[in-house]
């Protein structure tokens, strides 16, 4: 009888692991790697957060400051301060400087104007402009 | 390669993949049940967040801020540290011209023991820059907020400020405290060993609420003219005090109220009790002669008199229940309407008599008199106005006068604001409205009338008397105006110091309206003890201060003059 010749080289050596288990050391590895890649991002956007929380606390500190400096400048004293300090005298103007205009009929303007208090007379002259 | 090799290899490649397999484990262990939190020396803890103070702006809103809360930091220290590197010296040195402190001083505060010291407070960071620049061991800072005013003693009282504890202590801060302070937010959260944050292990987090704005009906502009004609009046008189209000007259709003002297919210710590009292509202004195358009009022209402009534003035002296009252000019038989032009104790007087005790009353307290007008500040007085069991029988010709009787000055031009519309008596009122920062509107004041002390026809004929006053012949002539028509009353009240009518001590006032056809604006000015040597009078005192606050308030608020109102319903 001849005796049947075995093929070395298709010859396993060693452990091999079942297909199903590979199956859910990988499926676990991938979840297992997910899991850390999600922590690492969350760890990532908390600094982010905080940094920002932070940056956004700072930025509306400066805009209370400078709200602060702003409601100081221009307060009417400050103003008045300022006119003086480059000799600009402001008033408002008298009555009798100011023409006031007032909406009459539809598609008309009134103006009515007091005249200058020296000249007395008739108090008021009046006019009718076209709009 | 021989099996020795071959098992070598295999268990080098399983105990890396094991290795790697039990990093990853412990990674998913610290990450799943958080130990990394636990394993350092974190600890957890709770704070409360700072909730920031609504903002307080007068009636043109965002433009004219009048308080607001400004983030600046506590300089703090561990001495601890300073004493372990025993370098406290060198730190005062280096930061007594920062924080502008005595080297001594903030040497003693760093050598002792403890791990906190709190060096200064209230640093502006411009100089915490400065500080943390310098990177001294032991040194650090804490947020805080401290609430500023920017326009300083401008206002001051009527917006009061917050004490350290953040409490609203005085005026509109005082009063609307629970709508301007909001509410404090919450944190739990774990700081590592370093005293960071560790925000994966934030726990619970309630976001502060920040608290309402507040609008007020005063004008900022309005207040400046006040405070301006009010210090150049106190200071030219040499008086003790001085106070203005400026009332719309329709609404009950108050567009203007200065006191003088004056004091800084800012640096509340620094001013008296005295100085911070608002005395428009919580100052009680006898009016003199501003109150008699009341009772001149009242008695037109009942019919016992008319302004053409003609009345004995007893040329300046009258005995009544064997006690003298005088005139400051003598006069002899004058009409009612004279008699509030030229101011006669004499004639309102006897008016006062003529009504008797109990329908005078009637009126005094109709006018709001003897109780709070209820104006959102807080410290407001009633006045004393006793019950009528209570008076002697001289009281109703003194109470006439403005005697026997004590009001707050906003009680008294809140009554002469009732004359000049229409008989019908406001409630004043600061505060327009309260705003939530989301824009939800939680106050809005609407004009609200207290009642109707008198008749409109009533009122009218009161109103055209007193124009009579700042008339030629009148007491009031420099409260006069050009181009309006105004009516007004002076008054001129003798003090009393301890127990008697002074001869050296006065109230000078002036409460006046404009213009008088459609009044628009109650202006109120008094004079707290001018002195003598230029005059005393309200006529001489105050009226120039009202027509000048006048003028420019109408002017700014565009109160038609009252030949141009003519002009235009003709």
């Amino acid at each position: 009888m001849a005796r049947r010749k075995r093929n070395r080289k298709k010859q396993v050596q060693g452990f091999i692991l079942p297909g199903p288990f590979t199956g859910i050391v990988v499926a676990l590895l991938g979840l297992a790697l997910g899991y850390v890649r999600l922590g690492t991002d969350c760890e990532r956007l908390g600094k982010e957060l905080k940094g920002l929380e932070s940056e956004s606390r700072n930025l509306s500190r400066r805009m209370l400051t400078e709200e602060y400096h702003w409601s100081r400048m221009n307060s009417a004293a400050n103003i008045e301060r300022a006119l003086l300090k480059h000799n600009i005298v402001m008033g408002r103007p008298r009555n009798d400087q100011i023409v006031r205009i007032i909406r009459g009929e539809p598609g008309r303007v009134r103006a009515a104007a007091r005249v200058p208090s020296a000249l007395e007379g008739p108090l008021l002259a009046q006019a009718v402009l076209n709009e | 390669m021989n099996e020795k090799a071959v098992k070598f290899r295999f268990f080098s490649a399983g105990a890396f993949f094991a290795l790697a397999l039990a990093g990853l484990g412990v990674r998913l262990m610290f990450l799943h049940f958080g130990m990394a939190a636990r394993a350092g020396n974190n600890h957890i803890y709770t704070t409360s967040i700072l909730a920031e103070r609504g903002r307080i702006f007068d009636r043109n809103g965002q433009q004219n801020m009048l308080a607001l809360d400004v983030a600046v930091k506590d300089v703090c220290a561990d001495p601890s540290i300073a004493m372990r590197l025993d370098n406290a010296s060198m730190l005062a040195e280096r930061l007594a011209p920062l924080l502008d402190m005595a080297e001594d001083g903030l040497a003693q505060q760093l050598n002792r023991s403890g791990q906190f010291a709190r060096l200064k407070r209230f640093v502006p960071d411009a100089v915490a820059d400065r500080i943390a620049a310098e990177r001294l061991p032991g040194v650090f800072f804490h947020d805080t907020i401290l609430r500023r005013y920017p326009q300083g003693s401008s206002l001051g009282h009527v917006i009061g400020f917050v004490n350290y504890e953040g409490q609203g202590s005085a005026g509109v801060e005082q009063r609307l405290d629970r709508f301007l302070r909001g509410a404090p937010g919450y944190l739990e959260s774990a700081l590592n060993a370093k005293r960071q944050e560790l925000y994966e292990r934030r726990g619970q987090v309630i976001p502060a609420m920040i608290g309402a704005d507040v609008f007020l009906t005063l004008d900022q502009n309005i207040q400046h003219i006040v405070e301006r004609v009010l210090e150049d009046t106190v200071t030219r008189h040499r008086a003790k005090a001085g106070l203005a209000i400026v009332q719309r007259v329709r609404t009950g709003e108050i567009l203007a109220m200065a006191n003088w002297p004056v004091f800084d919210p800012n640096s509340f710590t620094e001013s008296t009790p005295e100085q911070r009292m608002n005395r428009a509202v919580a100052y009680n004195y006898e009016p003199g002669s501003t109150f008699k358009p009341m009772i001149v009022a009242a008695a037109l209402n009942e019919g016992l008199a008319t302004p053409d009534t003609v009345i004995d003035c007893e040329n300046g002296s009258w005995l009544y229940l064997n006690r003298l009252l005088r005139d400051v000019h003598p006069y002899g038989l004058l009409s009612l309407a004279d008699v509030v032009q030229k101011s006669s104790n004499i004639g309102t007087a006897k008016l006062g008599v003529r009504m008797g005790d109990r329908l005078l009353y009637r009126y005094l307290r109709a006018f709001g008199f003897g109780e709070r007008t209820g104006i959102d500040l807080p410290g407001e007085e009633r006045g004393i106005v006793h019950p009528v069991g209570r008076w002697s029988r001289l009281d109703s010709s003194r109470i006439a006068i403005g005697q026997a009787v004590s009001v707050t000055p906003i009680q008294l031009l809140n009554a002469l604001c009732a004359i000049a519309n229409d008989g019908v008596l406001m409630r004043p009122h600061v505060v327009k409205e309260v705003r939530r920062a989301d824009g939800k509107v939680l106050f809005q004041a609407r004009p609200e009338a207290l009642g109707r002390p008198v008749r409109a026809e009533t009122a009218a004929t009161v109103a055209r008397m007193l124009q009579r006053v700042t008339e030629d012949g009148g007491t009031g002539r420099r409260a006069r105006l050009d181009g309006y028509d105004v009516a007004g009353k002076t008054g001129t009240a003798q003090k009393v110091v301890d127990g008697v009518y002074s001869r050296t001590a006065y109230v000078a006032s002036f409460a006046g309206f404009l213009p008088v056809e459609d009044p628009e604006i109650g202006i109120l000015v008094l004079i707290d003890e001018p002195g003598t040597e230029a005059g005393y009078y309200g006529g001489l005192v105050a009226a120039p201060a009202f027509r000048q606050i006048a003028g420019e308030a109408a002017l700014y608020l565009d109160v038609l003059p009252s030949r141009y109102r003519l002009a235009q319903s003709r």
